[in-house]
Formats: structure tokens, sequence, C-alpha cells
């Protein structure tokens, strides 16, 4: 984070105070948001923190993404069936993103445009609000 | 609107064709080293499209790159899918004579739903790594695309040759065109007075 002559974006495990660091005064995005691999996904102050369901990040049996996302064992403490995402409204805010074919459920999975690893987020289309949703905890941040 | 700062313009590509051509590892290909290995397809569930950016001569586009897959096979293409689109990729296999002759089919649909006279059409020829297994010639494809009007390319998903070349081509072609881009108004600002919007069922008309 002290460097600043290059683009070293933090992943979300090295904010203490996430839900202060990462946002703006509107609740936004304070920070460009990126693929672990460094591939650009968004740019700040355009996603509005939301709590929404984590299990729809969840795929189905028996079916992967190109690059599945590695999925970290679940600790006993963390039973909340939501967690924060960055909610979008419109797919071509985003500055590089891969959205799957949706599964059964009519969940559309979110992925890295550059490398394909997945899901990073969902977009549910039988849910009323229409959102793109990019987990806050599998994507790295910069403020450029 | 926010987010599209910065760009000279959003381009739409579609990538169409026979299955099993390789649209989906084109589409994968573009962007990412790893080729998708035919074993895999069937469990792993495919990206339907991509927003990217692209810099070309040093300017900003974002594309939005989709795939047909999964839906060709049940002609549930339909205009909303064409609708908007500046670039058309149509891709066959090299070794595979069935997916070639279909180009013509796939044409017919362009010209039934894309009724954008100047969309950039671009023919692929995919596989060229299958040298041994080739049946269809550069140059009978060179023939039929020039025949076509369309802009032509071999290139192989699996070893990455020409593919960033066809993208590139494809939008250098666009981007000469500005009548495809340049005019089109945004969703919000929309107009009505230049051309009949797509709630009409009329067809265009053959431009042959």
């Amino acid at each position: 984070m002290s460097n600043t002559s290059s683009i070293v974006s933090v992943p979300f495990e090295e904010f203490k105070d996430p839900q202060t660091q990462l946002l703006n005064d509107a609740k936004q995005n304070a920070f460009d948001i990126y693929c672990a691999c460094q591939s650009l996904i968004l740019r700040a102050n355009l996603g509005t923190w939301v709590e929404r369901p984590k299990d729809k990040l969840k795929l189905p049996e028996g079916q992967v993404l190109k690059k599945p996302y590695p999925e970290t064992p679940s600790s006993s403490d963390d039973e909340a069936p939501n967690q924060g995402f960055w909610a979008l409204n419109d797919i071509m805010a985003f500055e590089n993103i891969g959205v799957s074919r949706p599964i059964d459920s009519g969940v559309k999975y979110l992925c890295c445009a550059s490398c394909d690893i997945g899901p990073l987020g969902y977009n549910d289309t039988n849910s009323t609000a229409n959102e793109f949703l990019i987990a806050v905890d599998r994507v790295t941040y910069s403020r450029e | 609107m926010a987010g599209i700062d910065g760009y000279e313009a959003t381009l739409k590509i579609l990538l169409i064709g026979n299955s099993n051509v390789g649209k989906s590892s084109l589409l994968l290909r573009f962007t990412d080293d790893s080729f998708l290995p035919q074993d895999d397809i069937a469990a792993t569930i495919g990206v339907d499209f991509k927003v990217q950016d692209m810099l070309f001569e040093g300017k900003k586009y974002k594309l939005t790159i989709w795939d047909t897959a999964g839906h060709e096979r049940f002609r549930t293409l339909t205009s909303s899918y064409y609708r908007g689109a500046q670039g058309v990729i149509l891709v066959y296999d090299v070794s595979n004579r069935e997916t070639f002759d279909q180009l013509e089919n796939w044409f017919d649909e362009l010209r039934t739903y894309c009724r954008n006279k100047d969309v950039v059409k671009m023919i692929v020829g995919n596989k060229v790594d299958k040298e041994e297994q080739r049946v269809i010639s550069r140059r009978e494809a060179e023939a039929y695309a020039r025949k076509s009007h369309t802009l032509f390319l071999e290139c192989s998903a699996k070893t990455r040759y020409g593919v960033k070349e066809a993208f590139e081509e494809l939008v250098k072609k666009i981007i000469e065109t500005p009548s495809l881009w340049q005019k089109r108004p945004s969703p919000s600002n929309n107009i009505d007075l230049t051309r009949p919007k797509d709630d009409g069922k009329q067809d265009d008309g053959c431009n042959c």
C-alpha cells in the first residue's frame, strides 16, 4: 500500500476494517478493483456494497468453471448466509468481465475476462433486482 | 454513462458458426494462454460473453464478445442477439468441410437478423494446427471470402496462431467504418430520426 510507484493491488484480507477502508461516502468502492491476475475489473466509485446470499457462489455438483476459484475451508463461525458484494446494474460498467451461461437455477457466474478464474461473483437472473455482484473478498484493490 | 469514460467506442462482436468449430476456444484464447481441451467442455459452464477493453492505435475500445455456443443447436438465435453488432466472426473448422459449406447458412441468418449493411464480417478458418486433416485449402476459403466481401483469416485457438490478429483486424475494419459506431446513439439518448428501430418486423432488404 505504501508503494505508489507501480500498481500493486491489495487482497481483501489486508483491510482490517473493510467497511470503512474500502468505501467512499456513497458506500461505493473507493478503489479500483482487480482480479488477482492484475486484470482491471472495475473502476472506483461504480459498485455499491450490499449483503447478498453467498451460497449462490457455489457451483452445482458436477459442474465446473474453466478455472475454479480456490474454495477456502469454511470456518465454523462463518455461518452467515450473506456476505459483502459490489453490486452494479450495468454490465457495461465493468472494464473487463466474463459472464457464464446460466445454470439451471438461473444464476450466471462472473469470471475474470483475462485469466477466466471464477466465480468472482454472480448475477441471479431470477431476482427482480438485476444485479451483477462481485464478491468483495475474491478481488483485490488498488488506488492506482 | 458512468464506467465507459475514456472509451472511444463500445463494440459488439459475435462469434457464429457450427458446433465444435472452436468458437468458445477462440473467445478464451483471445485473452488467455490456456486452451480449452475437448474433454473438459462437457462439464464446464461456458462463457456467454466477455466485456473487454482493447487498446488499438493508442485509443481504448470496449469490446463485448459473444459466443453462440449452446444456442445454435436450438436455433434460438434471434434478432436480439444480433442487434447492435458491429462485427461478426464466422468460424469454420479447416478439417471439416461441412462447417465450411454451412457458412452460407450463417450468411443467410446474418442477412435475416442483422439489418445493418455495414456490419463487418470476417471468415475465420480455425484448427490450422491439424494440418494433416485439413480439407479446406486456404485458397478455396480466400476465394469464398472474396466473393462474400468479407475479411478472411486462418488461425488456431490451440496454438494461438492468428487469434489476436483476427480480433485486431476486425476491430480495425470496424473503426474504419465510422457509420458503424459514431452515429450509434446510446440507449438513453436514442433518436428515431435516422432509421426504423428494431421493434418493426420489416426487413431491410438484401443488399447483395
